[in-house]
């Protein structure tokens, strides 16, 4: 990925020949991916901590009340900062965007933004006049690889989380309501995107990869860094647990079979499912957690009289 | 005895003895006032080299991050680049790349050149270390003039990172029992880089590639051959990660780690 | 969007074309003598100029690699290539994002091993959008490579292919384009071994095998095209030459 990563013959033959023989050097599975912990800020809204073995980021999302874009006056703007700076590590320059990072930042907009995965027509305040700009931070503490993935996991959930203040009209004036007057409102999610990445390696010689039949290429669930140093080409899906793509991009490297792409879909569809169910599992352990600090319980009383 | 040391902290006790002082890495002495300060954090060591004279060493024991060069340090480096005469190593990733001439192999001339790839590991000895100029490392050892075990590392065995204090607890500690519990559960090669870079290699199986080429015919030797070099690998792995997970633990716990690392493998 | 019929029940498309039916494929080598190679691609209203030079020692010492060669992309979309005028900047995350991907797909099926130290300069040149512009380029990129004698394991075809209700419809126009979602794929030779696959709008998931088929398909097609031109201008050089 970056220039200066400098990897030692000794351990590119370790992940090469390993992955002939059917197993990784950290010890997981060709199709298994590391399980992720996801940090929900217990005090505040929006703020999501993800590890991914060594891999950790940390997405903030705000908010604030802007005038719209001329030509979609009745839309909110949505943007994602990506941007990777050197505490990730030192192969990723301040200011420099790497055409991999560039990559990166790309995907997560065509998963996330491009997706409509926030409705933004419900962000709109006054149209053509005022509108909530919602904006997802994602600073990347540590990179272990898998960035991609991490990162749509925690903008998602950060998303899901975040609430923004409850907004009334009085003629023409907005009042923006502070939390403990009001109940802060949640964003509206129509889906929920997960990324998953694919890397390949070629285990023969790149004239067998062209011209033979045999389909050697071996595809491996969430590379970590040395992985993703060695690997010959990466493929990344995002699905949402509809059964729908959203995004495929195998920008160029090692030419795929592409009877096992579909296949390959059809095994993160899996995965996928199951980190929507965690994610959603989180969100609502949270939200009960919550329900019960506010003492929000008090007001059931009076709901039920 | 142990007492740990900040910069700024006063030595001047120590300047007060009767018998000579040598200093170490972390302690400077002022020219100007001969007095001796500490530059590092860390936790100040005394050794006493001499019982008659009382002669001691002292110095500044920490864990720093960083490798920087000193001369005559053993050290293991990645090959990354390679100039006409000179081959271009990396002692440290992200880091300032030493020289390596290609002179500095024992019975290199300028038509018998060395034979070494791009990314290949090599151990070697820091030959020069002036912070003035390119640091230089070579492969030979200089009162002898042979090989002296410098040279470039096989590719069969792994190369990983540790902690630079837990390479040098391995190098100096003659009581530190972490290599002798991995000797109980494997034999293994080991080359250690004070830089904090280790190559380790498990079994001896030759290498299938060299292998093939004696016997093609005989597949079911082939298919041995692969299969022993995969437990070898296997077994290189378990050794490094118990390595990698003995740099945070007592020695009391060595045995516990050695048992979850070599977990799956078959004794060798 | 505008309510245009994209597919109607006879089966017909908005410009006339089946659904499997690719748009007309035009293409010319050696049509720049200025460059080592150069070709002019045009798939029904794209038009795409490439223009290659090398292998060449490279200008920069930065661009050498010791063990093959560097493929260097520079694209150039004109503003007037699209309805209406608009300037695209070079260091636009989308084209950044085409520039890599073309990048890494020829880096594979080029022989880069043969050419160490040296460099491959690929100029491209939008001339007219018409849906597909990275297919359009990926076969122009692929004619040029071998119009300037580039050893190459096999062509890359390019073709895109959309989803419309259940049927897949190949070799989207721009009308089509702008109303389902569109798949690009690059297909190597005449195996069915993807060097390129991008997908940018939501496609149901059990619709991707149905669809890639159809690329596939389509991607041979063009491939054979492309081949037809090779060949014929390849004679007409010999021709020259004999005579």
């Amino acid at each position: 990925m970056g220039k200066d990563a400098e990897i030692s013959l000794n351990e590119r033959n370790f992940v090469k020949e390993g992955l002939k023989n059917g197993f990784r050097l950290n010890g997981r599975s060709l199709d298994e991916m590391r399980r992720p912990i996801i940090n929900i800020d217990k005090n505040e809204y929006g703020f999501v901590e993800v590890e991914f073995g060594k891999t950790k980021l940390a997405v903030r999302v705000s908010c604030e009340i802007v005038k719209p874009y001329e030509d979609r006056p009745f839309e909110g703007i949505f943007t994602i900062s990506t941007e990777i700076s050197p505490m990730a590590s030192p192969m990723f320059e301040n200011g420099k965007n790497s055409d991999d990072e560039v990559l990166i930042s790309r995907f997560i907009e065509k998963a996330v933004s491009r997706s409509n995965a926030l409705d933004l027509e419900s962000l709109c305040i006054i149209a053509g006049e005022k509108v909530w700009h919602i904006r997802a931070d994602v600073n990347y503490l540590s990179y272990d690889g898998g960035l991609i993935d991490a990162t749509c996991i925690g903008v998602m959930t950060a998303l899901q989380h975040f609430k923004k203040p409850d907004v009334t009209m009085k003629g023409t004036d907005i009042i923006v309501h502070d939390f403990d007057q009001r109940q802060p409102v949640p964003l509206i999610i129509l889906h929920v995107p997960i990324c998953i990445t694919y890397s390949f390696f070629n285990p023969v010689d790149r004239e067998e990869n062209i011209k033979g039949d045999a389909n050697l290429e071996i595809a491996i669930m969430d590379a970590d860094r040395s992985e993703e140093l060695v690997r010959d080409g990466f493929l990344v899906l995002t699905l949402n647990k509809n059964r729908e793509l959203i995004q495929i991009s195998k920008n160029g490297g090692l030419p795929i079979d592409g009877l096992a792409l579909i296949e390959l879909t059809q095994r993160a569809h899996d995965r996928c499912q199951e980190l929507t169910e965690h994610i959603k599992a989180l969100l609502q352990a949270d939200e009960k957690e919550r329900y019960k600090n506010m003492n929000l319980h008090l007001l059931e009383v009076g709901a039920s009289r | 005895m142990s007492q740990i040391i900040l910069p700024g902290d006063s030595l001047a006790e120590l300047t007060q003895l009767e018998s000579a002082v040598t200093i170490g890495p972390g302690i400077y002495k002022s020219p100007r006032s001969q007095n001796i300060i500490p530059l590092h954090a860390g936790i100040l060591k005394e050794v006493t080299l001499n019982k008659k004279t009382q002669e001691k060493l002292i110095y500044v024991d920490s864990n720093s991050k960083r490798y920087i060069p000193q001369a005559n340090d053993l050290v293991i480096g990645i090959v990354i680049g390679t100039y006409s005469d000179a081959f271009k190593v990396s002692l440290q990733e992200f880091s300032m790349p030493v020289q390596l001439s290609m002179m500095a192999f024992p019975n290199a001339t300028k038509k018998n050149r060395p034979n070494i790839k791009v990314g290949q590991a090599v151990y070697a000895r820091v030959s020069e270390a002036v912070p003035e100029v390119a640091t230089e490392i070579e492969c030979i050892d200089p009162e002898t003039g042979k090989d002296g075990g410098f040279g470039a590392l096989d590719e069969a065995g792994y190369l990983f990172d540790v902690n630079m204090n837990f390479a040098r607890e391995l190098l100096f500690n003659k009581s530190s029992v972490f290599l002798e519990k991995l000797a109980s559960r494997a034999a293994f090669e080991i080359a250690i880089g004070i830089n904090g870079k280790v190559w380790i290699k498990c079994g001896a199986t030759p290498d299938p590639s060299i292998a093939k080429e004696e016997d093609k015919e005989d597949v079911d030797m082939d298919k041995d051959l692969t299969a022993a070099r995969v437990n070898d690998m296997k077994m290189t792995l378990a050794a490094a990660n118990y390595l990698i997970s003995c740099q945070y633990i007592e020695a009391a716990e060595a045995g516990e780690a050695l048992k979850k690392a070599f977990r799956g493998t078959t004794k060798a | 969007m505008s309510r245009l019929e994209l597919y109607s029940p006879e089966g017909l498309r908005v410009d006339g074309r089946r659904w499997n039916e690719l748009r007309r494929f035009d293409c010319k080598i050696n049509t720049h003598p200025a460059f080592d190679g150069s070709s002019y691609v045009e798939q029904g209203n794209s038009k795409v100029i490439c223009m290659v030079r090398g292998p060449m020692e490279p200008p920069m010492r930065s661009q050498v690699n010791q063990t093959q060669a560097v493929i260097e992309m520079n694209l150039n979309i004109a503003s007037f290539s699209t309805l209406q005028r608009r300037k695209r900047s070079k260091n636009d995350k989308r084209m950044i994002e085409m520039k890599t991907t073309l990048e890494r797909t020829f880096e594979q099926s080029v022989m880069s091993h043969l050419y160490p130290r040296t460099l491959i300069e690929v100029n491209v040149q939008v001339l007219a959008q018409d849906g597909a512009v990275l297919a359009t380029m990926t076969n122009a990129i692929t004619l040029a490579l071998i119009d300037a004698g580039v050893a190459m394991y096999d062509y890359v075809s390019a073709v895109s292919v959309g989803i419309h209700d259940q049927t897949p419809l190949l070799d989207l126009n721009v009308l089509e384009e702008n109303d389902m979602s569109c798949l690009t794929i690059g297909v190597v030779g005449k195996s069915e071994k993807l060097a390129m696959l991008l997908l940018e709008d939501k496609m149901p998931l059990d619709k991707l095998e149905n669809a890639l088929a159809v690329a596939i398909a389509g991607g041979h097609r063009i491939r054979d095209l492309m081949d037809d031109e090779v060949r014929s201008h390849g004679n007409q050089r010999v021709s020259k030459l004999t005579s």
